[in-house]
């Protein structure tokens, strides 16, 4: 039942992990083991305070997508933050997992676990069923935080907490657009409401901004061959695609834009994996641009912490493209309360992450800062940061070369 | 050159994708009569296969095996492409033997609910063992491209059209051709006659479904290089592919091909459009093609599907009429009670979502249990109520109303939105009948999703939020802050669910039930017996969109806000099969359908006891294949045996002084009212009937004088039955028929019974599932105006059918359902009766006896006209005979001076019959 489902999940506009160049070298563990230096996990420090009990909800394996290994690297970095971090303000992390099978009757169902568990937050890493959790957490007071949504009912919840910009996929373009001189930008998108809902009510007043024309291009992820709809795009003068789907829809739209000859620009900003889609078309990635708030440079701190924390606590993880999630929503929660001594109940929570006294490295993020409260996006006040990376693939779908784009111009209401 | 004409040489890939599954569909069903919609998945299979192959591997896709075995080196084409087929067709025949086979003599709606099974089943297993990673394929086809105007066109797109043409093409010759094909086209004909001529159906059959899933398999392969390989993937096509088997009526592969290939064109040609026209919505307009193509098709041709020689003797599963309503009522909603009482947090909220599903199985229970309309759109229209309850309950989208309507009212109003829409997914129905309705509910389900659900100009991303009901300060929100669900709210849906229970179980008992149940069992015969078919069917369509509107509205309450991703295509899907699992045919089926539901009681413990919650899709399509094969009735259908066992032995004890007292009434006689002088009953002028070029009935006239008995005889295809179905006007003639005076030109089958024309069929068409009382009962409908309905126990007693009035029909032999046929048709008070071989199947005592019975009712002032075989029963009964051969009438007098005519022993009853007839 759920196959329809995951279109909204995978496709919400925003890259999960574009780069996932360091996954394909996990799959030899020997390899991962004499690679990954665990001292920058740092010195053992121990929590050792009464435990803070912290919902983690993910959709799991479901006959769309396996998000299992979500819950496996958010559990993995709790253990990390417990052990070395000395949790939050001592304060050990206890994680509530729950996977809502990708139904809205088992996000509601999690919700209630969270309500009957007395959780003191609830993190989403990601999930296609995020609305039903959030209305299932409704006047709970619990507060939420996620890594990635473009729910309007979540970005401007006052309990919500969302990590990265989950606009800046749309936003991204225009500013590329903008740097590169191109006039005009087709979005060639999977039509269902969590992809074509905010790009129909954001893109506007962005490209407006930006100066740039755009054409929105809708495909029904029931039609079997996307030729007809790119060859569209490029007759009407689009001189950067932007694709946001799923791995087959971004394959799909790809292969067709190489087959008609599109010369412009492409850039991938969707939840696939482009790793996956580099495997489906051989050499064919190289040179498309990627937008992700996640960098996947193996000299990044955060990507070294990242390889340490699942070599000591998930050492079997199965790997997939959105894995990465689980860490940055969970080490993302714990930065951004590292010091907030008084914060240990819902209530406590919600205003210490509702005030951060400035702004910190977002986990994985490259350089990329957030600072919850600080609402930078002002008709998005939940979201706690504005930037976003863009880095360019090459032929395995590995990104290079990321760089800070800043879209927060484009994102601010007149 | 011209913009047009390039989108539909580009829509020529994804049409041919169409094509190539909508060809698999039509190859099934003229092999095996089942409209398989696994065929997406079977094609999938024999791509991951494929895939798979290349890399020099097999895939396993099944359960406690590894996914892979090693083959060795990667494998070329041909190598890889053969064996992909080869174990595909394997898979064809496991199918076959293992679920098709027994399911040979059920109807084609149960093959296809079957199918569905398969399909969910095949799906969860490559999502489970798979993995959701998209596979690519390399293109088989030669890649380069043409050049046309500006505009680049790849090669291997025009090649696959091409190749999936020649596919059709070759597989129309061999089947029109070779023997083989010539064998399949008569079994598919006749299984009694391919039987005599010494063919094994069986084998054909056997041989057949490996062929159709060669044939999935080839069209996969094909797929594969221009969509890449998901779980999902091909499942979503089956909709357009379905559509364009439509278009060649299941029968002609080359139309099917054309007609996929051209709603991949216009599909490209609105992706054009889209942008240049303003009007047109931004979402749906790929998904209405095949919906707009489905109904155009179905409504002009308004044919049913070619239907196969088979004789079809299991049902839908029995649908009894219920005994008790109350007693069962008050306990199950007491146990309810202390259970919701008893059980916390997740599992309450499990229960309270099985109630709220059970109230939208019992909507499926009166469109489809009851009324036999297969409707795969039930949980769309549940959709359509809470998307309209949003707005009724925060008012804010109503700016001149600018208020909100208040609890009671709006999920009633939302419910009769959802009524409207129902009706409008029934119409098409009203033309057509068995499972094009479920093909058409199925293109509406996707249609309105797409158009409505998933429409960001409609429906916000993050759902439409919906305000908790309150009724007399009284507060029946399912969430107040983090209590959820509330027991107020709880208790709020379980009564909803009772209401509807009782009032879906008095349904059944009521007149409206027994007339479902006769349009389910079967349509002409009900519009035989005075049903107005067309009512009755929308009154279902609108009962079952009402209930359904009812459940989505409490599932709106319930979640707080509404999102397409409650009310999807697929997970309709699911919910048909639960129901059907849970039983289809009754009120206790639909109840327990929703403690299988998603997200209810059987799920949760599924995923949360079990810890198999990723296998629950599988289970549930394994629970439907075992349900359709094993257990029609449902899969509690045990359990009512169980108790149907108890209740005959508390019957027994009862029964015997009853059975004496009926017996001993003796059948009432009245005066002879025999033929009023020069009165006639019925008359025909110059009655022809056509089709096409042949004429069935020629240029006939005949009288039939009131108060006697009148015969027809002739051989086989002489047109005796097209003539009586002329008169009670099933097929279209010229020419004139009266009856008692008045022209019945116009008048519709139900009309006509309602004028005075009853009528059996040659198979007494009865409704098994009903008692003889109830399908007695079905033919009062045809009483009308003047004419009061008989009463039933006169009825009854003449045909001596008191003693098993209240006995389902199934139970009885052939003799005494061709009674009660007759009874159905007497029980209107027509002017004239018309037979058809009434003595058929009874033996010479049976048929003597019959032939007194009906002497009495025309002595009773009914006039008779009868055809049958049985000469000796003709002659001794009939007052007057008719001879008709070719469609003519050949001769025409009293038995004796039939018996005499020469010619007629000549032309017709030869003479070894005619010796017979004389002695």
């Amino acid at each position: 039942m759920r196959w329809l489902l995951r279109a909204s999940i995978v496709v919400v506009l925003l890259t999960v992990n574009a780069c996932g160049g360091d996954e394909s070298g996990s799959e030899g563990s020997d390899d991962t083991e004499t690679t990954v230096d665990q001292s920058v996990l740092g010195p053992t420090n121990d929590a050792t305070g009464t435990p803070i009990k912290v919902g983690l909800i993910v959709d799991g394996k479901s006959d769309a997508m396996d998000s299992t290994s979500v819950l496996q690297s958010g559990e993995a970095t709790a253990e990390y933050v417990n052990e070395h971090l000395g949790g939050i303000n001592g304060h050990p992390i206890e994680i509530e997992p729950c996977e809502t099978g990708q139904t809205p009757a088992g996000a509601s169902t999690c919700a209630v676990q969270m309500l009957d568990a007395g959780v003191a937050t609830v993190i989403v890493p990601l999930s296609a069923q995020d609305n039903a959790v959030v209305n299932g957490l409704k006047d709970s007071g619990i507060p939420y935080v996620t890594y990635l949504t473009a729910n309007p009912a979540i970005v401007t919840s006052p309990n919500a907490f969302v990590l990265p910009n989950p606009f800046a996929a749309i936003a991204a373009p225009a500013a590329l657009a903008n740097e590169r001189g191109i006039d005009k930008v087709g979005l060639v998108v999977i039509d269902v409401p969590a992809t074509t809902g905010p790009i129909t009510a954001l893109a506007t007043p962005i490209f407006e901004k930006a100066g740039v024309e755009f054409d929105m291009i809708n495909v029904s992820p029931q039609v079997a061959d996307m030729t007809p709809q790119i060859q569209k795009a490029m007759s009407d003068g689009n001189e950067m695609l932007l694709v946001g789907g799923t791995d087959q829809f971004t394959v799909s739209a790809i292969k067709a834009m190489n087959q008609l000859g599109f010369e412009g620009d492409i850039v991938l900003a969707g939840g696939a994996s482009a790793e996956n889609v580099a495997e489906a078309l051989p050499g064919e990635l190289e040179g498309v641009t990627t937008v992700s708030p996640m960098t996947s440079d193996p000299a990044d701190p955060d990507v070294q912490l990242f390889e340490a924390v699942l070599a000591k606590y998930a050492p079997d993880i199965e790997r997939t493209g959105v894995t990465p999630n689980g860490f940055a929503a969970v080490l993302g929660f714990a930065r951004a309360l590292a010091g907030s001594t008084a914060a240990v109940d819902a209530a406590s929570i919600t205003t210490a992450l509702g005030s951060m006294p400035q702004p910190i490295d977002l986990p994985l993020g490259g350089g990329i800062t957030f600072q919850c409260g600080a609402k930078p996006i002002p008709f998005a006040p939940s979201i706690c940061s504005t930037d976003v990376l863009a880095g360019t693939l090459d032929a395995d779908g590995v990104g290079h070369d990321f760089e800070k784009v800043d879209v927060a111009p484009y994102l601010v209401s007149d | 050159m011209d913009q047009h004409l390039i989108f539909l040489v580009l829509g020529l890939a994804g049409g041919a994708v169409y094509a190539a599954l909508a060809l698999t569909l039509v190859v099934t069903y003229r092999s095996s009569g089942v409209v398989n919609f696994a065929t997406g998945a079977m094609s999938l299979l024999g791509a991951y296969l494929y895939a798979f192959l290349r890399r020099g591997e097999l895939l396993l896709p099944l359960p406690f095996l590894p996914k892979t075995v090693d083959v060795g080196d990667p494998m070329g084409f041909w190598p890889a492409a053969l064996i992909s087929v080869a174990v595909c067709a394997l898979v064809g025949l496991f199918l076959y033997a293992a679920v098709f086979r027994r399911l040979h003599a059920a109807p084609v709606v149960a093959k296809a609910v079957a199918s569905i099974g398969l399909m969910v089943i095949f799906t969860g297993l490559f999502a489970l063992r798979v993995g959701t990673t998209a596979e690519q394929v390399r293109p088989i086809l030669p890649e380069g491209s043409w050049e046309l105007g500006e505009v680049r066109i790849s090669q291997d797109r025009v090649w696959f059209a091409v190749t999936v043409v020649a596919i059709a093409l070759g597989l129309t010759a061999v089947y029109r051709f070779t023997r083989f094909g010539l064998l399949t086209r008569a079994a598919a004909e006749t299984e009694k006659g391919a039987h005599v001529s010494g063919i094994s159906p069986d084998r054909i059959a056997a041989a057949n479904w490996m062929i159709s899933a060669a044939v999935a398999a080839v069209s996969g392969i094909l797929i594969a290089p221009i969509v890449p390989l998901t779980p999902f993937g091909y499942t979503f096509f089956i909709v357009p592919a379905l559509a364009a088997a439509v278009i060649g009526n299941f029968q002609h592969m080359i139309v099917a091909v054309a007609g996929g290939l051209a709603i991949g064109m216009v599909q490209s040609e609105l992706a054009y459009l889209n942008g240049e026209v303003s009007w047109l919505p931004t979402s749906g307009m790929a998904e209405l093609v095949p919906l707009l193509l489905i109904l155009i098709v179905f409504v002009a041709r308004a044919k049913p599907l070619p239907s196969r020689g088979v004789i079809i003797h299991r049902t839908l599963g029995r649908a009894p009429r219920p005994r008790l309503i109350a007693r069962p009522a008050l306990i199950a909603t007491a146990v309810a009670m202390i259970a919701l009482v008893a059980l916390q947090g997740p599992w309450r909220a499990a229960l309270v979502t099985s109630l709220i599903f059970g109230v939208l199985s019992l909507s499926l229970v009166v469109v489809t249990g009851y009324c036999g309309q297969v409707s795969l759109a039930q949980l769309t229209l549940a959709g359509v109520a809470g998307f309209l309850l949003a707005p009724l309950t925060t008012g804010w989208q109503l700016p001149l109303v600018g208020w909100s309507i208040p609890f009671p009212l709006a999920p009633i109003v939302a419910a009769l939105g959802a009524t409207v829409v129902g009706v409008l997914v029934g119409l098409p129905a009203l033309r057509i009948r068995g499972l094009p309705v479920a093909v058409v509910t199925l293109a509406f389900s996707v249609a309105i999703e797409a158009l409505w659900f998933h429409n960001p100009d409609l429906v916000g991303i993050a759902g439409e939020e919906v305000v908790g009901p309150e009724l007399f300060g009284l507060d029946l929100r399912a969430r107040v802050g983090a209590d959820f669900p509330r027991l107020s709210f709880a208790f709020l849906t379980l009564a909803v669910l009772v209401i509807v229970a009782v009032a879906v179980a008095r349904l059944r008992q009521s007149r409206l039930g027994s007339e479902m149940l006769a349009v389910r069992a079967n349509e002409r015969s009900a519009a035989g017996a005075g049903v107005d078919v067309v009512r009755v069917k929308v009154l279902a369509f609108a009962l079952g969109a009402f209930i359904a509107g009812l459940g989505g509205a409490m599932l709106a309450y319930f979640q707080g806000n509404v999102t397409f991703d409650a009310f999807t295509t697929v997970v309709g899907l699911v919910f048909f099969a639960t129901t059907y699992i849970g039983g289809v045919t009754r009120v206790s089926g639909g109840i327990a359908a929703g403690l299988l539901a998603a997200g209810g009681m059987m799920a949760t413990f599924w995923s949360n006891v079990l810890n198999l919650g990723e296998w629950y899709i599988v289970a549930a399509g394994l629970g439907l294949l075992f349900t359709v094969i094993r257990r029609p009735d449902g899969a509690f259908s045990p359990i009512y045996d169980w108790l149907d066992r108890r209740r005959l032995v508390a019957a027994a004890v009862e029964a015997p002084e009853r059975t004496e007292a009926s017996v001993s009434k003796p059948a009432p006689t009245r005066a002879r009212a025999r033929s009023v002088c020069g009165v006639v009953a019925l008359e025909t002028d110059e009655l022809r009937v056509a089709y096409g070029g042949m004429v069935a009935v020629d240029d006939v006239s005949l009288t039939v004088p009131h108060g006697t008995v009148v015969g027809l005889i002739g051989p086989n295809g002489a047109g005796k039955t097209t003539l009586v179905d002329a008169l009670s006007g099933f097929v279209p003639y010229s020419g004139n028929i009266h009856l008692g005076g008045h022209d019945l030109r116009g008048l519709k089958p139900h009309q006509r019974v309602r004028a005075g024309v009853g009528r059996t069929f040659q198979n007494p068409q009865l409704y098994d599932d009903l008692t003889v009382t109830e399908n007695v009962m079905v033919g009062r409908a045809g009483a009308s105006g003047e004419r009061s309905p008989r009463d039933l126990g006169d009825v009854l007693a003449s045909l001596d059918l008191a003693t098993v009035a209240d006995c389902p029909v199934g139970d009885l032999s052939q003799g005494r359902r061709q009674l009660v046929s007759i009874a159905r048709a007497l029980v209107g008070g027509p002017e004239i009766l018309l037979l058809d071989e009434p003595a058929g199947g009874l033996d010479t005592n049976e048929s003597m006896w019959l032939g007194e019975q009906l002497r009495h009712i025309c002595d009773n002032g009914v006039t008779i006209f009868l055809i049958d075989h049985d000469m000796h029963f003709v002659f001794n009964l009939c007052d007057s005979v008719y001879v008709l051969d070719f469609g003519k009438v050949i001769a025409h007098g009293a038995p004796a001076v039939i018996q005499a005519d020469p010619t007629v022993s000549a032309a017709y009853l030869g003479t070894t019959h005619a010796e017979q007839a004389r002695s």
